[in-house]
């Protein structure tokens, strides 16, 4: 059983700094937004998939296939339904017309969303949670609000662990919390909910005593053994991230790369 | 010696407690000690250690909190614990929840970062830490990839990085294996050499262990300090700690019950040795385990949850009836993957389950409803209902049973098991003792035929696990159940178990006998297993084990 998404490599992207990265992210998430047409959403999910595979890491988001796929159908499903506008009609369904705009817009969308979790997952494969939490620290979020992210992530697999337990225990008393219908599931829910929710609680009722056993005042100034430090090829990433995101937004502001100019 | 922790008449009582956890204790930690607190549950002991760091009354809300508690000269009351524990640090028994970063390094520089000191020196005490604790190597895991007992030494790892004055352990060991417990037992010995740690405090039931390392005891009853002395003057007090359900050293029980006086009892084995004088015994009747009618048969099981990363390498295992089989082996042996595979919660990659005569291989545990019953090791996980009752009559209700016939098994097996009086009661407010029960009890209202357990008495006092296994014990003889029993507590498998499996990455090393097993303590010690004193003192004084004190006076030849 695993939960964790970082996948141990030496790879560029594993080295640069995660401040670096998590400005990347950003980029990715304006670029996507820049451009409407399929093509160029298309080519922006081309650099996300690049650096992916730059980061010999593309095993760890290997799971995100299927439902990436069933989101992208279901953007082209959807999309043309909501936004019809255009000129040229594909597909009349009594009162419904399907445009071929509407269609390229859709696919657009299935890229664009497509990439931007491609890139936030980029940042998880090739960063460890600690170095994460210290990114964030250096970016001047409140110690409590980076400790809090890196505290999910390490309850998580805490939490999946005892609800492999539970279900075993339920099922050792002759009932299986996932069998049967929608109803039945629901209604058995709460035989996994309700233990697992006593068990965190008794936990986490310990969490804030251990945490103060150990030295914790939330006022006090603390130094951290993770030293985050910039390199050269930091600053070169940083810069042509920049460099990208002020040529795209200039093509848009001339109309380059869209199906609806006046639609996201 | 100067004085580090000062307690003057201190009274507690909890919010919304009726009674008091702490009834007037005086006490103080001086330079150099190294102080032993015993008692039995409910005495006071762990509040006794949360007052001692000032989470009591800081951040455990209390109704009345009366006395004075100094910290290297710090009022408890005035001072946060995120300062009182520069001085004197905790390390608790729930060691879930006191790991809360996500690698082994971030842990133990979590204390470090807190007391803003410079990075290097941080890396310098987490390597420190790491190799006292014998972590090193494991820098970069994920803690939750840890075992029970790599967990529990973290714990002490990181607050060890703290540097405190005053190292106090509330049952931070229990999940260790003996030998691992006398290990860090003997760091702690060390650093108090070394000045490092100035005094520690520790909660423990292992009371010959703690003979080994405390220079002083202190034993609680109902929150009162009821007697107090160096390790000979109060474990020597053999009908004192049985009255407080603890179990003294079992050479020091043995030399009472022979009628030495009490400054002549040992307390460990090689004082034992010395005092054994024309010790005599008849051989122990072998016990013949009846190997006739086989309930449950594993041929060569295999199992992986990662392809070719093998868990279980070919278990070949019989059970008979009416037995109560151990099952031992270091963490990480297969055990429990292997109690999965009998309940039908996994199946086996290869290799044939058989119970009652039916291949239930390819069954899951409803097959097995009503045959084997299955405890896990923690009760949270089984309890769900919102009264003791809901919870035992879960099972026999899925069974479709008719409710009159529902009705009278919770009551027979709440009798059996001794909760009659808590059936109205909500499980998530009862003692861990008590839930530990009611998981068992919920369990056996299926009537199984077998019943599984998968370390039943981790977290237990000594006396909790012997009532436990007592009633266990009981069902074993009054209604023949054959008993399956995960332990690595080998005083249980000494004391209970008529057959012992041990594991080893996967593989069934030695399935004997308990007695034979317990002849060949070589064997056990490189399998990390430390057999119960009196059988080490039996193996090396007579050539012969004796598995229990008892066993061992009535052979004897006077």
């Amino acid at each position: 059983m695993k939960f964790v998404l970082y996948v141990d490599a030496n790879s560029p992207i594993h080295r640069l700094d995660p401040r670096t990265k998590l400005y990347w992210v950003l980029c990715v998430f304006i670029w996507s937004m820049t451009f409407n047409h399929p093509l160029y959403t298309a080519a922006i999910l081309g650099i996300v998939l690049a650096t992916l595979l730059m980061s010999r890491a593309i095993k760890g988001v290997k799971f995100a296939t299927i439902p990436l796929t069933i989101l992208i159908a279901m953007c082209i499903v959807l999309w043309p339904l909501f936004r019809r506008e255009g000129t040229t009609v594909l597909l009349s369904l009594g009162p419904l017309n399907i445009y071929y705009e509407s269609l390229l817009y859709a696919v657009a969308v299935g890229f664009r969303l497509t990439a931007m979790v491609l890139a936030g997952l980029t940042l998880l494969v090739t960063t460890r949670i600690e170095e994460l939490e210290a990114a964030l620290v250096k970016l001047k979020l409140p110690y409590p609000i980076a400790f809090g992210v890196s505290a999910v992530f390490r309850f998580i697999p805490t939490l999946m662990g005892d609800a492999h337990m539970v279900i075993a225990a339920q099922r050792a008393r002759g009932v299986d919390p996932l069998r049967g219908s929608l109803v039945t599931k629901i209604k058995n829910s709460a035989l996994i909910v309700a233990p697992i929710f006593m068990t965190s609680m008794r936990r986490l009722s310990t969490l804030p005593l251990a945490m103060e056993s150990r030295g914790y005042t939330p006022t006090a100034k603390r130094t951290y053994l993770i030293q985050l430090k910039m390199r050269p090829v930091d600053y070169i990433y940083i810069a042509l991230s920049t460099a990208l995101t002020a040529t795209f937004i200039y093509m848009r502001l001339n109309g380059i790369g869209v199906i609806y100019p006046h639609y996201i | 010696m100067s004085t580090l922790i000062e307690l003057d008449d201190v009274w507690v009582r909890y919010r919304m407690a009726r009674d008091y956890a702490l009834r007037g204790i005086s006490l103080k930690i001086r330079e150099g000690d190294v102080v032993g607190i015993i008692g039995p549950t409910g005495a006071g002991k762990s509040t006794l250690a949360k007052v001692m760091c000032g989470i009591v009354p800081n951040l455990e809300p209390c109704d009345e909190f009366r006395g004075y508690v100094s910290v290297c000269g710090l009022d408890t009351r005035e001072v946060p614990v995120g300062i009182i524990c520069r001085r004197c640090a905790m390390v608790f028994q729930d060691y879930e929840a006191q790991l809360f970063r996500t690698s082994v390094e971030l842990e133990v520089a979590f204390g470090p970062e807190n007391l803003g000191l410079e990075p290097s020196e941080i890396e310098r005490r987490v390597k420190w830490a790491l190799e006292l604790t014998g972590l090193v190597g494991l820098e970069r895991r994920y803690t939750y990839a840890l075992s029970g007992g790599q967990k529990q030494r973290l714990a002490i790892a990181s607050v060890l990085s703290l540097q405190p004055d005053v190292l106090v352990l509330d049952e931070a060991t229990s999940d260790l294996d003996p030998r691992g417990k006398l290990e860090l037992f003997q760091v702690i010995k060390k650093l108090i050499e070394a000045r490092i740690i100035k005094a520690a405090v520790i909660i423990d039931h292992h009371l010959d262990k703690l003979a080994q390392l405390a220079n002083r005891i202190v034993v609680l009853k109902n929150g009162e300090v009821i007697d107090e002395g160096t390790p000979r003057e109060v474990l020597t007090k053999v009908e004192l700690l049985k009255s407080l359900k603890l179990e003294p050293p079992q050479v020091t029980e043995l030399f009472h019950r022979l009628g030495h006086t009490r400054d002549k009892l040992p307390l460990t084995i090689d004082e034992a040795l010395e005092h054994t004088k024309n010790l005599r015994a008849r051989k122990p009747e072998r016990t013949e385990v009846s190997k006739v009618d086989k309930v449950l048969s594993l041929r060569d099981i295999w199992f992986y949850y990662v392809p070719s990363e093998w868990v279980l390498k070919g278990i070949n295992l019989d059970v008979y009836r009416g037995e109560c089989l151990g099952i031992i082996g270091q963490n990480g042996s297969g055990k429990t993957t292997l109690a999965n595979i009998i309940m039908g919660i996994l199946k086996p990659i290869k290799g044939r389950v058989t119970l009652l005569d039916q291949d239930v291989t390819e069954k899951g545990p409803t097959a097995r409803i009503g045959i084997i019953g299955y405890v896990l090791q923690n009760p949270d996980y089984q309890i769900f209902n919102r009264t003791v009752y809901e919870e035992l009559a879960f099972a026999p209700k899925h069974m479709n049973l008719p409710p009159d016939e529902v009705d009278r098994r919770v009551k027979h097996v709440a009798k059996l098991v001794g909760i009659e009086h808590l059936l109205d009661e909500d499980p998530f407010f009862l003692s861990k003792a008590d839930r530990q029960r009611v998981a068992v009890a919920s369990v056996l209202t299926m009537y199984p035929k077998i019943l599984l357990l998968d370390e039943p008495t981790t977290g237990l006092t000594p006396g909790e696990t012997r009532d436990l296994m007592d009633l266990v014990m009981k069902l074993n003889r009054e209604l023949g159940m054959t008993v399956i029993v995960i332990t690595h507590d080998m005083n249980v498998v000494a004391r209970y178990c008529t057959r012992v499996v041990l594991m080893k990455s996967g593989e069934i090393v030695i399935d004997t006998d308990t007695r034979t097993l317990f002849k060949n303590i070589e064997l056990l010690r490189q399998n990390y297993i430390e057999p119960p004193q009196i059988i080490e003192y039996t193996v090396r004084a007579l050539g012969e084990p004796y598995l229990t004190v008892d066993e061992l006076i009535q052979h004897l030849e006077r």
